[in-house]
């Protein structure tokens, strides 16, 4: 591996880590797990690096290997069985515009996610991505028409839970 | 739904600039050891395949083999182990290829069939050598309890008194034999079971989605 591709990946992966912060969030519930995971997806994402040939967009092939690695091939250390401390990791909206209600909401949203299994996770990440569902369909694996009605039954899944 | 949709607007506007990495964390992190399944898997399917097959370094093949020539069974023994190396070898060569299949950016549903199908290389390794030892034994034990001349050779090489009852020796080695093949398939079942539990789990509802 050259130096130069070094550079180029470390740049890549710096101008879009938020959304391998995003995968993290959704995967683990402290900071701790969500320093490990993102260690893991980093690794992962060098390794595959060399091979990427651009056919993709480097965001779309990022949320590929940062799924895949969060679904499939992370091991979930000790510390995310022990802790299920949520407001361990605090995040903030970038606008000033959004209320405490919203925040909150987003607060409750996460600990919705955190009840769906590993695929649905990966799923409505992706949905809430606003990514197309050909894309979705291609990064999950599954045809488009089964990914529209998955998303639309986790949806209400999520709904039921978020308003009881 | 419209409670969702009002948030993917917050979601998108998600900031983690307060848990930004750093380019020199990221750097750090490119040496940094992977704790991924796949080199889990990797590693335990390479001690399987030594495992299987170390058992001749545990033995004296030389004592073991002359025993073999004096009852009879030394041709059966040598075309059977030529027989099991080719085959081992065979599964090796599938395992290989099947892991280097293995691609992080295929997608999620891919990724875990090829991890599944390396893993069932493996399996299938360790039942063809169970099934091939039960098979050998079978024949051995048998070929050696009907032969009075083999039972004495066999007290002999096995440190056992030629006045031990016979019927009760004959009890004895195929229990052992039994409970030897037990234990490994109890081993292999259990690491089988902790080390893909989650992976089948997902693989099973992608199956599913698509059923």
């Amino acid at each position: 591996m050259t130096q130069a591709l070094e550079q180029q990946f470390v740049q890549q992966l710096e101008e879009n880590q938020n959304i391998v912060h995003k995968v993290c969030r959704v995967y683990t519930t402290n900071s701790d797990a969500h320093k490990d995971l993102f260690q893991e997806i980093t690794i992962q994402l060098w390794k595959a690096y060399p091979k990427f040939r651009g056919e993709a967009k480097f965001s779309t092939w990022m949320y590929r290997v940062a799924l895949n690695t969060a679904i499939t091939l992370y091991r979930k250390s000790k510390r995310q069985i022990k802790t299920n401390d949520i407001s361990d990791f605090h995040y903030k909206l970038e606008s000033e515009e959004y209320d405490g209600e919203i925040e909150e909401q987003m607060k409750l949203l996460y600990q919705a996610i955190h009840q769906l299994s590993d695929v649905e996770k990966a799923l409505i990440l992706l949905y809430l991505e606003d990514k197309p569902y050909k894309e979705i369909a291609e990064t999950i694996g599954i045809t488009e028409v089964n990914a529209r009605v998955k998303v639309n039954r986790i949806k209400t899944k999520l709904k039921t839970i978020l308003n009881p | 739904m419209d409670d969702l949709d009002k948030l993917k607007g917050a979601w998108k506007k998600q900031d983690y600039s307060k848990h930004k990495v750093s380019s020199n964390e990221i750097y750090k992190m490119l040496h940094a050891k992977s704790s991924s399944y796949v080199k889990w898997i990797f590693y335990i399917s390479i001690a399987e395949f030594v495992l299987m097959n170390s058992i001749m370094f545990f033995r004296d093949m030389d004592k073991d083999m002359a025993f073999y020539k004096k009852i009879g069974l030394y041709g059966f023994i040598s075309v059977s182990s030529y027989a099991t190396f080719a085959v081992v070898i065979g599964f090796i060569y599938a395992f290989y290829k099947n892991y280097r299949s293995i691609k992080v950016d295929s997608n999620a549903k891919l990724l875990m069939a090829n991890i599944l199908k390396t893993r069932k290389t493996v399996k299938y390794y360790i039942y063809f050598n169970v099934g091939a030892m039960t098979i050998l034994m079978g024949i051995m034990f048998y070929y050696i309890f009907s032969n009075p001349n083999s039972i004495a050779l066999y007290k002999e090489i096995s440190n056992i008194p030629q006045d031990f009852d016979s019927n009760t020796f004959l009890i004895f080695v195929v229990v052992f034999t039994a409970a030897l093949i037990g234990v490994v398939l109890l081993i292999y079942r259990v690491i089988y079971g902790i080390l893909l539990r989650r992976l089948n789990r997902n693989y099973k509802e992608l199956e599913q989605l698509e059923s």
